[in-house]
């Protein structure tokens, strides 16, 4: 209905392949943009800082979870343990002195070299197996995190994360932190879209669908391998680092656990393998939906005067959160992502069932 | 890209400065040539998209300056392969911008381009071949190429076959043989050792020497030569812009056929006087998707692609979801019914008309603009459809939309614009009033007469032709028609065509036809009845909407003739002349109908290429059909002959069903 | 079912977002209770909360205090600290201004904002340990013996029940392996040193349901005590190691997270002679606990959560934690005047004085400097069906507990 591509025509092949080439999606993606920059006068400032932020931080991080298991299509139990690694590498830079953009960086780094360590065996096993060498990089990293108080923050295992300036200005307001946050995804979102339309993403993908067929036709597996893993855990790092600074603002273990790591696998499913949009539904869903539905509940419960206990309303929106995950992916195996394209399809041949060639 | 041709394009353009030192103020028909009007263009629009061709996905463009460059690169060559000023370029293919440079590279040379029907076959190419003495031919590929050899009998005359896309024609050895790379690359050559040729070329252009030669497509007898001048077409542009017809700068698509007057008259001739933006589809078969791409500004077809298309959105809308029919069925009978009473002079009053200007505004967004959409007629700001009637429902359909579609009418001897419907005056019977520039009168024997600037002087090489095509001065179209109070012209059908019955009733097949054919599920119909005592029809379903409408019901079918014999499809077509019977006098309610097993077709020359009814042929072909319809017999046996892809022929037997719906007297 | 599916969601989502804060009242003090009730902390966040809860409505029943009244939030937050966060700012733009998380890493996690905020932290029994260091952390509050403190009273018990010397024996740390349960060591390793005995610490992995490698070095450590430093289901199982490997259960010394259900698992007769440090009194008999039966669940039906758990250990945690408050206010109103705010709230926590609830909890003092308010408790044995107290509260070895806590807090004032 909205989406009218009379006159659509491309006299380039760069244009061809643009991110967004029907109109409405190009005013769409401006608008969205304008209202991401507008959301500190637009929202409050508990929608900012506990919805939005770290939403917009964890849709980044997604973004690079994504990269390695949608695109590339190698699974990876250890993800939180690459944002520690990027979070405590940045926290502790920066605790050196380092500027913000610096520890970021050398956060994003540090985990890319330590996660692609560990995606080595990548190159020698696929799908539970890897599983298993990912698993151990996050055991490896909880157990140092817990066993050496000089990373971990002595003995309470809290760091404190300096304040963050970004060129002298410092990070103070929530508004602030949500900025940098917002341009922050935003760049990984333009990086992560734009290696999908490049040759290194078509060559992801051809690993994904057989490795053995891609290094048939020429694709040198090892190194695409170790490149998406060397990519998404930079990601994965500042990810971890922004959430640190941008967000938590203290470090502890239990941030970056096993459960988290599942969390961002759980993110990638539901939102959509290989779906730039579907990482900012899954991200969004796995990290918001419990909270809603558990608020939703308690003023359902009280608009309709029931009485539940505490434990019973703590424990209910669990049943019906696992129930929604299931319920979706029995809905749309393929996550979110497919949900939203099927109503963009609809719209699109609107008002046709189905398009025509 | 313009390097090199930039002082052949200025010393060319030279004649033109002295008409229009300036182009404020200056209109393109003003000019004397086609060839001068790209070459001026090229001067001083030389950055604007003159052609856009889908080619690899994607739209290649060319500006004027390119335009020219190949239009002059082409004439250099073609002078240098020996080309001499009458000499005829036959051109057959698909639209290409090749074939459009060819054209205009055979005028500079004043040289007759003659495009033909890409689906022309190799006995009609060696007819118009042997007729204007062809040396020279331009293909668009190896299956055009392919026609040209298989000519070498009739046409030894043609020493050289030029060709556009060398796909497939590595192996061929045939020395005529000469790629347009090839010949535009000898251009060059040609230009660098003959400086000042094009200047002389272009001096030498008279606005009286043949911009085209093209056929009229001939339902009786061969076709006839109608060659046009330069004089000729562009009157017949300035009278077209003078009506508001065209605006400057439009986007257009050219699809139809070269030989076809209209893609002349549009796509060369308003082209270069206007500065259009020609755009030329990938292939044919996609000419659809690339037309909602392009998104024209200006957009012809013949009523047949019209209703082609309302089939297309019906059959579509069927399929789609619950909702989307409710919206679909509750707003286009309304938007159909405030356009009719828009055009019947009726403007929606009070509180009721608020309510439908808002639901009409609604639609809008809901219904009508994304149809317009899909279809790639939403910047549309003229729609035409000429050729035959459209059916009244096809037509407001696509008013009611907000296309502001509007019928014409004209021939090839006229370049194809003869009178038209403007903005504020759409009737429904009738094309609308001539053009400026044209004067129309009709003849004590109701037939409709010309006189314009635009008109063609006669037939090429044909003088007893032109001799019976002229009366005092004025141009016999062959058509019935009238004037109405308003000095519309209304347009019944042939002269020829008017037909008597043995009870002596006059009527014209083709209006009887046409009504018929205003449903979906009849493609074509041929209605019998000269000299017989009624009417009857023979009639083609149409496999895609009746198929379509049989699967909605269960029925099963294996091919078209199955389909075509199944009762549940005879009652449907029964019930189409049932109610085209009613809006008829009695006398000329059709009787009894047959279904045929086939389409007519073209290749058994059934059809003109334009997919006119070639009477004498269906009689000859279906006379057995014919005599059982005059008959008693609840069904008829055809032998049908059918060729095979390898060449090997054979009959088919079959059984026709004939169902009676119209008692005698 | 794909309509159902849909139709859930909005349903909830909207009641979600549609969630309008409460209006602010006038007089209320608001407390933020978001607890950890299905993960890590269930055992003991249910009986918690209640008591917390409870004695808030019995105040409120006896009319509040100082014209006062009190008003709470209760969510659940999966011991995630992103829902923690959520949940504080949440609260915290209600009204709340005081905050219980029970939970360390979720109190960690938002100690950082309370601090920058001005909200009030409870940390008791959980959260930072060097919280106790008032200047430091101005906002946090311990309000109870944190670990470092736990170690040394149940190292002091031990010295009095050797007779006052510990040199040459043998004292055991059966640990879960997280900082939590490596906390004491520090304290116990000082200990050791001063008090000449063998010291050495033996970790089970998380979450501690398998520990019969571990008590085997236990065993040939031959310890002459053992403490018990872990919580939930890893107790009832190291006890029962403990009575598997026959070691003697009075030398067999918890930290403060042992209770009567873990007794039930394994065996309230077989776990007789247990000891484990204590807080607070439980039971029934103390005449507050009486009055909120009485009072809050007989008369006004507004008991928070099962009446069985009244009284429970971790129910009377649940009062001792939110009394001290309860007191600061009324302190606040009798020194500073209306209206009360959290400023002075936190000033008038730094004077509360001596205060024990009758006698429900160990006298606490809590100043400027101390927001441990003395790091007192008891050891308390288990009898086959109840808990009885060995010792009077006390406290011990204050000088080893603080050169920790400073250590610690002086590690945080340089990050930040």
């Amino acid at each position: 209905m909205f989406y009218r591509e009379c006159g659509v025509r491309h006299t380039t092949y760069a244009a061809d392949r643009a991110l967004a080439v029907i109109p409405f999606e190009r005013a769409l993606l401006v608008l969205l943009i304008v209202l991401a920059a507008a959301a500190p006068w637009i929202v409050t400032d508990l929608f900012l800082v506990s919805y939005l932020t770290p939403w917009l931080i964890w849709t980044a991080a997604v973004l690079g979870l994504n990269l390695l298991m949608g695109w590339a299509g190698q699974i990876h139990l250890g993800y939180g343990a690459v944002m520690a690694v990027g979070a405590y590498t940045a926290v502790h830079v920066a605790r050196a002195g380092a500027p913000f953009v610096v520890a970021v960086a050398a956060g994003g780094l540090v985990a890319a070299v330590i996660g692609s360590l560990f995606g080595l065996p990548a190159l020698r096993v696929r799908g539970l197996y890897l599983a298993m060498s990912t698993l151990a990089l996050q055991v490896i990293v909880d157990w140092i995190l817990v066993q050496v108080p000089a990373i971990s923050g002595g003995a309470q295992a809290t760091l404190l994360v300096p304040r963050p300036h970004i060129f002298g200005i410092p990070l103070v307001t929530d508004q602030a932190r949500y900025w940098t946050a917002a341009v922050f995804t935003l760049l990984v979102a333009l990086f992560v879209a734009n290696v999908r339309r490049t040759d290194v993403g078509r060559a992801l993908i051809a690993l994904r669908e057989k490795d053995y067929a891609a290094a048939v036709i020429g694709i040198n597996v090892f190194y695409y391998k170790a490149l998406a893993f060397f990519v998404s855990s930079f990601i994965g790092g500042m990810s971890g680092a922004a959430l640190a600074f941008l967000y938590y603002r203290a470090v502890t273990p239990e941030q970056f656990g096993l459960n988290v790591s599942i969390m961002a696998v759980a993110m990638v499913i539901v939102g959509g393998l290989g779906s730039i949009i579907g990482s900012f539904f899954g991200a969004g869903f796995i990290l918001l939906a419990p909270i809603w539905i558990e608020h939703g509940l308690r003023e359902l419960a009280a608009a309709l005067s029931v009485h539940i206990s505490p434990s019973t309303l703590a424990h209910l929106p669990l049943v019906i959160y696992g129930g929604l995950i299931t319920g979706f992916l029995l809905l749309e195996p393929l996550g979110l992502a497919k949900l939203y394209d099927n109503v963009r399809n609809y719209l699109r041949v609107w008002p046709f069932g189905y398009t025509k060639k | 890209m313009g390097r090199g041709t930039e002082p052949v394009v200025r010393g060319a353009t030279a004649a033109l400065e002295a008409v229009a030192p300036s182009p404020a103020g200056f209109h393109g028909f003003d000019a004397p040539t086609l060839v001068g009007l790209v070459l001026y263009n090229a001067q001083h629009f030389g950055n604007r998209v003159a052609l856009r061709e889908k080619d690899y996905g994607i739209w290649q463009e060319y500006t004027w300056a390119d335009y020219a460059r190949h239009v002059v690169e082409m004439a250099l060559g073609l002078e240098a392969l020996g080309f001499q000023p009458g000499d005829a370029l036959l051109i057959l293919g698909d639209n290409r911008p090749r074939l459009y440079f060819g054209m205009l590279a055979a005028q500079l040379l004043r040289g007759i381009p003659c495009p033909m029907y890409p689906d022309a076959i190799p006995a009609e190419l060696s007819y118009i071949a042997r007729r204007v003495g062809a040396r020279f031919a331009l293909a668009e590929d190896q299956e055009q190429v392919d026609k040209f050899l298989s000519l070498s009998e009739g046409a030894e005359s043609l020493s050289c076959i030029l060709y556009d896309d060398p796909r497939g024609l590595s192996m061929y050895d045939d020395p005529r043989l000469i790629s347009c790379d090839r010949l535009q690359a000898l251009g060059r050559e040609y230009g660098r050792e003959h400086p000042g040729v094009v200047e002389q070329r272009v001096g030498a252009i008279s606005p009286d020497d043949i911009a085209v030669l093209l056929h009229s497509s001939g339902t009786t007898g061969n076709p006839k030569g109608v060659p046009l001048t330069h004089r000729q077409a562009l009157a017949a542009v300035r009278n077209a812009y003078t009506a508001g017809y065209f605006g400057q700068g439009e986007d257009i698509v050219a699809y139809l056929p070269v030989a076809w007057v209209g893609d002349f008259t549009f796509s060369v001739a308003a082209a270069a006087a206007l500065r259009f933006t020609v755009n030329i589809p990938e292939r044919q078969e996609t000419v659809l998707r690339d037309l909602r791409e392009i998104g024209p500004t200006l957009y012809f077809a013949p009523p047949r692609n019209w209703d082609h298309m309302l089939t297309h959105v019906q059959v579509r809308m069927e399929e789609s979801g619950r909702l989307q029919q409710f919206l679909f069925k509750k707003l286009i009978p309304l938007a159909v019914e405030l356009e009719r009473e828009r055009l019947n002079g009726r403007r929606p009053q009070g509180l009721l008309g608020l309510w439908r200007r808002a639901l009409r505004w609604l639609g809008e967004g809901l219904i009508y603009g994304p149809i317009k959409d899909h279809l790639g007629l939403s910047r549309v700001r003229h729609a035409y459809t000429a050729g035959e009637a459209i059916g009244e429902d096809t037509f407001l359909f696509f008013r009611a939309l907000g296309v502001n579609l509007k019928q014409f009418y004209g021939q090839t001897e006229n370049a194809a614009l003869t009178a038209a419907q403007t903005d504020d005056e759409v009737k429904l019977r009738t094309v609308g009033r001539p053009l400026p520039g044209v004067e129309v009168r009709i003849s004590e024997t109701g037939e409709v007469l010309l006189r314009a600037e635009s008109l063609f002087s006669g037939y090429y090489q044909n003088p007893q032709a032109t001799e019976a095509a002229f009366v005092d001065g004025w141009f016999r179209t062959g058509d019935a028609g009238q004037l109405d109070e308003d000095g519309h012209l209304i347009i019944l059908g042939r002269v020829e065509e008017v037909v008597t019955t043995a009870t002596g009733v006059r009527y014209v097949p083709q209006f009887i036809e046409n009504q018929l054919k205003f449903s979906p599920y009849i493609k074509e119909a041929a209605v019998i009845g000269a000299g017989k005592p009624y009417l009857t029809a023979i009639i083609c379903i149409d496999y895609d909407a009746v198929g379509h409408w049989a699967e909605g019901r269960g029925v099963t079918y294996t091919s078209y003739a199955d389909l075509s014999q199944k009762p549940a499809v005879y009652d449907l077509i029964g019930e189409v002349v049932r109610r085209v019977n009613a809006q008829m006098p009695k006398e000329l309610r059709i009787r009894r109908f047959v279904n045929l097993h086939k389409e007519f077709d073209p290749d058994d020359g059934e059809l003109t290429r334009t997919r006119k009814l070639r009477r004498n042929v269906i009689n000859e072909h279906y006379a057995g059909v014919i005599e059982a319809l005059y008959g008693d017999a609840p069904q008829v046996e055809v032998a049908a002959r059918i060729v095979y892809e390898d060449g090997r022929a054979g009959v088919i037997q079959r059984a026709l069903q004939i169902r009676q719906v119209e008692d005698g007297p | 079912m794909r309509r159902w599916v849909y139709w859930v969601l909005v349903l909830v989502l909207a009641a979600g977002l549609a969630a309008v804060p409460a209006l602010a009242q006038q007089k209320v003090i608001t407390f933020g209770f978001p607890v950890d009730y299905t993960r890590v902390y269930v055992f003991v966040a249910e009986e918690w909360t209640q008591g917390m809860v409870d004695y808030l409505t019995l105040m409120n029943l006896k009319g509040g205090v100082g014209g006062y009244t009190f008003d709470w939030r209760v969510v659940d937050t999966g011991n995630e600290p992103q829902r923690g966060i959520e949940a504080y700012e949440r609260f915290r733009r209600e009204g709340a201004t005081i905050f219980n998380f029970i939970s360390t890493p979720v109190s960690n996690a938002v100690a950082p904002r309370a601090m920058e905020d001005g909200v009030i932290l409870l940390m008791p029994f959980h959260g930072r340990s060097d919280a106790a260091d008032g200047q430091t952390f101005p906002w946090l509050f311990s309000l109870g013996a944190n670990y470092w403190s736990q170690a040394t009273v149940i190292v002091q018990h031990i010295l009095e029940a050797e007779g006052g010397n510990l040199r040459g024996k043998r004292i055991g740390l059966v640990h879960i392996d997280s900082p939590f349960g490596r906390e004491p060591i520090p304290v116990l390793e000082e200990l050791s040193r001063r008090l000449g005995f063998e010291f050495q610490s033996f970790a089970f992995p998380s979450p501690g349901t398998e520990q019969s490698a571990t008590w085997a070095q236990v065993r040939r450590f031959r310890p002459d005590w053992v403490l018990l430093w872990s919580a939930g289901p890893s107790q009832s199982v190291g006890v029962r190691e403990a009575i598997r490997n026959g070691f003697p259960l009075d030398r067999l010394v918890s930290v403060i997270w042992l209770d009567e259900k873990d007794m039930n698992i394994v065996g309230a007769a077989q776990a007789r002679g247990v000891k484990r440090f204590e807080a607070a009194v439980p039971g029934r008999e103390h005449p507050v606990v009486q009055e909120i039966l009485q009072k809050v669940y007989q008369e006004a039906g507004k008991g928070f959560g099962k009446i069985e758990n009244v009284g429970s250990t971790y129910y009377v945690v649940g009062i001792a934690s939110v009394a001290p408050v309860v007191e600061a206010v009324r302190i606040a109103v009798e020194r500073f005047g209306e209206p009360v705010t959290v400023d002075k709230i936190r000033a008038a926590l730094e004077m509360v004085s001596n205060f024990d609830l009758n006698g429900l909890m160990p006298p606490i003092t809590i100043t400027p400097q101390d927001h441990e308010g003395g790091g007192m408790g008891r050891i308390s044995q288990w009898d086959g069906s109840r808990w009885v107290p060995v010792t009077d509260w006390m406290s011990a070895f204050r000088d080893v507990v603080w050169e920790m806590v400073y250590k610690s807090s002086a590690q945080f004032r340089q990050g930040q």
